[in-house]
């Protein structure tokens, strides 16, 4: 058994500092809802435990240059708080189903990216939001797009020594857009998602004009169905909508060779059907939430 | 400055060195305020606070089951909110205010949300029941008027397997007009 250090930081910078020490020898503690099971069970047993909650650069949420920022520390409970977060009616959506409310009170969106489960909640709404993360290290920072941040099954483009310093999510102003969130999984409350979708959707009168389509629990990562946004921008919402509803997006990965995720383990088969069966609909229902949001701004300012 | 000395402190350190990595462990000292006292405790970096609670201070009310956050008996209040003391480092509680079942009323002392639940009936076995009753607290610390659905809603991450929960949605209603 080795020592393990704790470190509670006050300053990224002194954070940085020790990632870039430690590098693969340390675990970064956020929220700890996912990672404190692994270090109590013994699964995971770091020399250095580096908690973030301290962290006053990595707390609060603001709004500058056309994008909503939100730290690396803040938490689910604090987006649900937050009136810079109500425009991004997904996020909202998608944080009420990620556990339970004590879990939100100290579960983190950045946490659980840099987890990269591909049926996580939140990470989903994320991109169809089309947000970025900017992630820090001692030698500097940079801009990674929701789609190149996660590589596999719990796996990362982020460096050893670096952390998701900030969310960033583009505002789109108007009437117009609307997002939303919807999820499949067997019980109401505490459940992972069988299909998980979230969509961004702009229309012109009755027209779809831009859609961003989502998608979780139905590949490796977490996915971008453009294939599906192809066939529903330029079309009428509802055509959009209907059109998809039967098919399965190429993006989904569900009978992929070497897909250990899905493949040869028992039930797969039905689960894997039932999800094909299930993938179009789920979008459906994702485009039709958000356009009855724009249906309904409408209405309330009297268009 | 502060930033400073701690770097100093961390370059200092031996990464790897078999010295360092098998001197005893709890040589963490932590304080924090457990039940309204303030409590300083020895721990070891990767302890968690359910362990901790139950086995340095012999509060046993908080309850240990699935060890991963999801049935809500080892709840918890954390500077005011219901959280999993089962996902969390006593390291992570430095400096903040814990209250335990322990700290909310006893026999002779009891809080109106403990006397709702005995009211009701809505305690069988018991071992969810700190849990609930300290989740019930947080929710009406923040909501002193909730509607049932709201109440549902609070206790989501709380497991009973005996009562089909009817009785301690009642309990906290009650315990809701009691105190208002």
């Amino acid at each position: 058994m080795v020592r393990t250090e704790f470190y509670n930081p006050s300053s990224l910078a002194v954070a940085l500092e020790l990632l870039d020490q430690y590098r693969q020898q340390a675990v970064i503690v956020n929220g700890g809802t996912d990672v404190v099971e692994k270090i109590a069970n013994g699964s995971i047993d770091p020399a250095a435990i580096i908690y973030i909650q301290g962290i006053s650069e990595l707390k609060g949420i603001g709004e500058s240059n056309g994008f909503v920022r939100i730290g690396g520390a803040v938490t689910y409970k604090e987006i649900l708080d937050s009136p810079l977060c109500s425009q991004f009616s997904a996020l909202k959506q998608a944080v009420l189903e990620v556990g339970s409310p004590p879990i939100r009170v100290v579960g983190t969106p950045a946490g659980n990216l840099g987890t990269a489960v591909p049926a996580a909640d939140c990470n989903v709404a994320l991109m169809a939001l089309d947000a970025v993360v900017v992630a820090a290290s001692k030698q500097g920072e940079r801009v990674i797009r929701l789609a190149d941040l996660v590589v596999g099954y719990r796996k990362t483009a982020l460096a050893a020594n670096e952390l998701i310093k900030e969310i960033r999510i583009p505002v789109v102003p108007g009437v117009n857009t609307a997002s939303a969130f919807v999820k499949l999984a067997k019980r109401k409350a505490q459940d992972i998602a069988q299909v998980s979708a979230g969509v961004r959707l702009t229309v012109e009168g009755d027209v779809c004009r831009d859609i961003v389509v989502a998608m979780g629990a139905v590949n490796k990562v977490t996915v971008r169905a453009y294939s599906f946004e192809k066939l529903i921008a330029g079309k009428k919402v509802v055509d959009g909508a209907a059109a998809i509803k039967d098919m399965v997006p190429a993006e989904v990965a569900l009978r992929s060779p070497g897909n250990d995720l899905f493949a040869a383990r028992p039930g797969a088969k039905a689960e894997r059907e039932y999800k094909e069966a299930v993938i179009g609909v789920v979008v459906e229902r994702a485009i039709k939430k958000a356009y009855a949001e724009i249906l309904g701004g409408r209405k309330s300012y009297g268009r | 400055m502060a930033v400073e000395m701690h770097l100093a402190e961390v370059n200092s350190q031996q990464i790897g060195d078999e010295q360092e990595r098998v001197s005893p462990l709890k040589s963490l000292s932590i304080t924090f305020t457990l039940n309204d006292k303030t409590v300083s405790v020895a721990v070891d970096a990767k302890e968690i606070l359910i362990d901790t609670l139950r086995e340095s201070f012999g509060l046993t009310g908080t309850k240990k089951a699935c060890g991963t956050g999801d049935c809500g008996a080892c709840t918890v209040i954390l500077d005011g909110k219901a959280v999993r003391s089962c996902i969390l480092l006593t390291a992570m509680v430095a400096g903040k205010n814990v209250l335990t079942i322990e700290g909310l009323g006893d026999e002779e002392h009891i809080h109106p949300i403990q006397q709702a639940f005995v009211d009701a009936g809505a305690v069988q076995c018991g071992y969810c029941t700190p849990g609930m009753i300290l989740t019930a607290k947080a929710l009406l610390d923040e909501n002193p008027k909730p509607s049932a659905e709201e109440i549902k809603e609070a206790l989501s991450g709380n497991l009973c397997r005996c009562t089909g929960y009817t009785k301690i949605v009642e309990a906290i209603e009650k315990a809701a007009q009691e105190l208002a």
